[in-house]
């Protein structure tokens, strides 16, 4: 609670303010005007500040709020290099387990993108993924969205190794075929029949964005997983593969493995001899990442609405389900989780990846 | 499982059914395709799924626009649906 914006001002309250975060009226701790501006570390996100300047007066302190969080900036963005490997990444390793979902556990993963790539990629791009570090294989431990530019599908995939092979559940949503089971797809995207590229961005906000939003409940099938265009609903995806049948289920996804995160690349190499580590970041041009979330809860479609803003990004900390954010990478500076309370989840730039303007 | 590259016309007379995985090349004229079938009129057949993605890192400016090859993960895991991937 902030000091007062007009009227009687009680020093005895200001000082309240200032020790407890909260303005008090009746409050009687006796302190001087002197003490109070001179001695006091104001608090800069405040949106009013008195100075340390003599002569000082009651006035300077109108509106002063000691515990005001800082405002919400959506100015920057992160660009992702085409150039490959791991000095040109975008990632960190989860030590604190705090990602470490699993097949049984829902989860929300959003992100907004500026789409780089042409019509020419013909391959896949990988927006985020999340694997066991130091994996042999990249489907170790791994959930992963990627967006297959040769089919025009988003896909999401979760699983782990299983033995000599892996378990996986993948959902694939496609975008240009008007048939029934694909139209919800269709319809959300705004893509018409001409695959997402650069030139076809479809539904963006007024900087030519796209939130795109997987929810997954705690069931372990690929018909958990759901998939929105901005606050635009494509449902469960037609394509669906599961894969986790028999001797597989009993190789869980790991809770306490440390997993690598990445941002517009794919981690560890699949299995390529020679193939190397951070590749699929696209062509044409590089793609730029805002602000993306990761819950630990499946979003209802009135959560991811709320979450589009109406395209305007939304400060994530104060959704009605910020509880459940445990990531929030604004891109603001740097790539710093602003999820206080968890404490982990910094991302590295490295090399030609950058924060630019949005 | 059958790796191969045929040209778009003989993929054309394939079974559909059970084509697993296409790929088009970038010029459209060749396909990469996974299929249960034996296909005799080929471009090029591989022994296995590793020798068929080391070829297209190899020939990746036939394949793709990334740069990269097709992966391993990819040939496995893509799902080719004929009534849309035409």
């Amino acid at each position: 609670m902030a000091v007062p914006a007009s009227g009687k001002l009680s020093l005895a309250g200001i000082n309240a303010e200032v020790g407890n975060n909260a303005y008090d009226a009746t409050a009687q701790e006796l302190t001087s005007l002197q003490t109070l501006a001179e001695e006091t570390s104001i608090n800069s996100n405040s949106a009013s500040t008195p100075n340390a300047s003599t002569p000082h007066a009651m006035s300077e302190w109108y509106g002063y709020d000691h515990d005001a969080e800082p405002s919400f900036e959506n100015v920057q963005a992160v660009s992702k290099s085409l150039s490959t490997g791991t000095d040109n990444a975008i990632s960190f390793t989860d030590q604190s387990d705090t990602f470490n979902f699993t097949g049984s556990t829902a989860w929300t993963i959003s992100l907004w993108i500026k789409a780089g790539w042409s019509s020419s990629l013909n391959d896949n791009i990988h927006f985020i993924i999340g694997q066991k570090t130091n994996a042999a294989k990249q489907i170790e431990d791994m959930i992963k969205i990627i967006y297959n530019e040769s089919t025009n599908r988003i896909e999401c995939r979760y699983g782990n190794v299983a033995g000599s092979g892996q378990w996986y559940n993948q959902g694939g949503w496609l975008f240009h075929s008007q048939l029934s089971q694909y139209v919800a797809g269709y319809n959300a995207a705004g893509l018409g029949s001409t695959f997402w590229s650069s030139s076809n961005r479809g539904y963006v906000n007024d900087d030519d964005y796209t939130m795109i939003t997987i929810t997954k409940s705690t069931t372990n099938t690929a018909a958990s997983m759901k998939l929105y265009w901005n606050a635009n609903a494509a449902g469960a995806a037609p394509i669906q593969t599961n894969n986790n049948s028999g001797s597989r289920a009993s190789n869980p996804l790991s809770t306490t493995d440390d997993r690598l995160w990445s941002i517009g690349s794919n981690g560890v190499h699949s299995g390529q001899s020679g193939a190397g580590q951070q590749r699929k970041t696209g062509n044409n041009s590089a793609t730029i990442y805002n602000d993306v979330t990761i819950w630990n809860k499946e979003l209802s479609a009135s959560e991811v609405t709320e979450l589009y803003n109406n395209g305007t990004v939304l400060n994530a900390q104060t959704h009605s389900a910020a509880s459940n954010l445990k990531g929030h990478w604004t891109w603001e500076v740097d790539g710093s989780n602003t999820v206080v309370d968890t404490g982990v989840g910094d991302f590295t730039i490295s090399g030609s990846s950058s924060i630019v303007n949005k | 499982m059958n790796y191969y590259i045929v040209t778009k016309e003989v993929f054309n007379t394939l079974n559909k059914e059970n084509i697993t995985f296409m790929r088009k090349s970038m010029n459209d004229a060749h396909r990469l395709i996974v299929t249960t079938d034996t296909v005799s009129e080929r471009i090029r057949k591989f022994q296995n799924i590793n020798t068929c993605s080391n070829y297209t890192f190899t020939n990746h400016s036939d394949w793709t626009g990334s740069g990269d090859g097709i992966d391993v993960d990819d040939l496995e895991t893509n799902t080719y649906i004929s009534e849309v991937d035409d």
